[in-house]
């Protein structure tokens, strides 16, 4: 499978709603539908054996929609995610990260605005009264996956100092 | 697929897993050459959604690390710490490349 066949597999696809669930497997056996959960972990596997296949597929996309593709794939997935699933979502995530710009990340300057809440929700940063403990925790984050996110960080340094 | 599940779920020794990969291969392979021969288009789906529901099952939740490998390409690593790709089972990383020898499925 290529990796723009897997791509397009990340989520359930639904095509399949005129049949009874209880022939679509695992509950029966009339239809096999594909597993997005297969894909994304043989889309970060095939990134070991071809790089390159990616790496043009995600030059063909824009930047916002892989970061929409992202976004959904860590509210789909992450939690109780096996572990090999979670590191396929975070070398997804660092391999998407390039192919970002400055105007995919929400301003920070408002901490209570819905984007900047949903953003902070997507890196997995808990809402916390405690600065240090944000701040720490956008940190991690972002030396982990996404270099350019740095920018993000700086905002949030600047809001929370002023 | 729901007996390979219940296998994989149950079975613990390295031999008898390898046994279980030896069929899903054979099996992906003979469907395959059935394609190849008779250019069914139905069975590339099966087989898409055949293998794409394996591959969690063969992995089940070990790591083979492929964000801390790709991390250390573009990034120094402390002396004393361990490499990701020393930390993995490269046996299993080579398994799962057996399934990208038909890109055009």
């Amino acid at each position: 499978m290529t990796a723009s066949v897997l791509y397009s597999h990340l989520f359930l696809d639904l095509g399949h709603d005129e049949l009874e669930p209880e022939l679509v497997y695992p509950e029966g056996d009339s239809f096999i539908p594909i597993s997005p959960l297969g894909c994304l972990l043989l889309l970060a596997a095939s990134y070991t054996f071809s790089p390159t296949e990616i790496e043009t597929l995600f030059q063909s996309q824009e930047s916002s929609k892989l970061l929409k593709l992202h976004q959904d794939l860590v509210a789909e997935y992450l939690d109780g995610a096996a572990l090999n699933v979670t590191d396929a979502i975070l070398l997804l995530g660092m391999l998407l990260e390039p192919h970002l710009t400055e105007r995919n990340i929400p301003s920070f300057k408002d901490p209570q605005n819905l984007e900047t809440s949903e953003f902070l929700e997507y890196l997995q940063v808990l809402p916390s009264t405690d600065k240090t403990n944000i701040l720490a925790n956008i940190g991690f984050g972002c030396n982990m996956s996404f270099g350019k996110f740095t920018t993000a960080v700086i905002c949030i340094c600047r809001a929370t100092s002023e | 697929m729901t007996s390979l599940t219940g296998a994989y779920q149950t079975v613990f020794d390295s031999k008898k897993l390898s046994a279980l990969d030896d069929l899903m291969l054979e099996f992906i392979s003979f469907f395959l050459n059935l394609y190849q021969s008779e250019k069914g288009g139905e069975i590339t789906s099966v087989l898409q959604a055949v293998l794409t529901h394996y591959i969690p099952i063969y992995l089940g939740n070990q790591l083979l690390f492929w964000s801390g490998r790709h991390w250390e390409k573009s990034h120094p690593v402390f002396s004393r710490r361990p490499k990701s790709e020393d930390l993995v089972n490269v046996q299993l990383g080579d398994g799962i490349k057996k399934y990208f020898v038909h890109p055009a499925l």
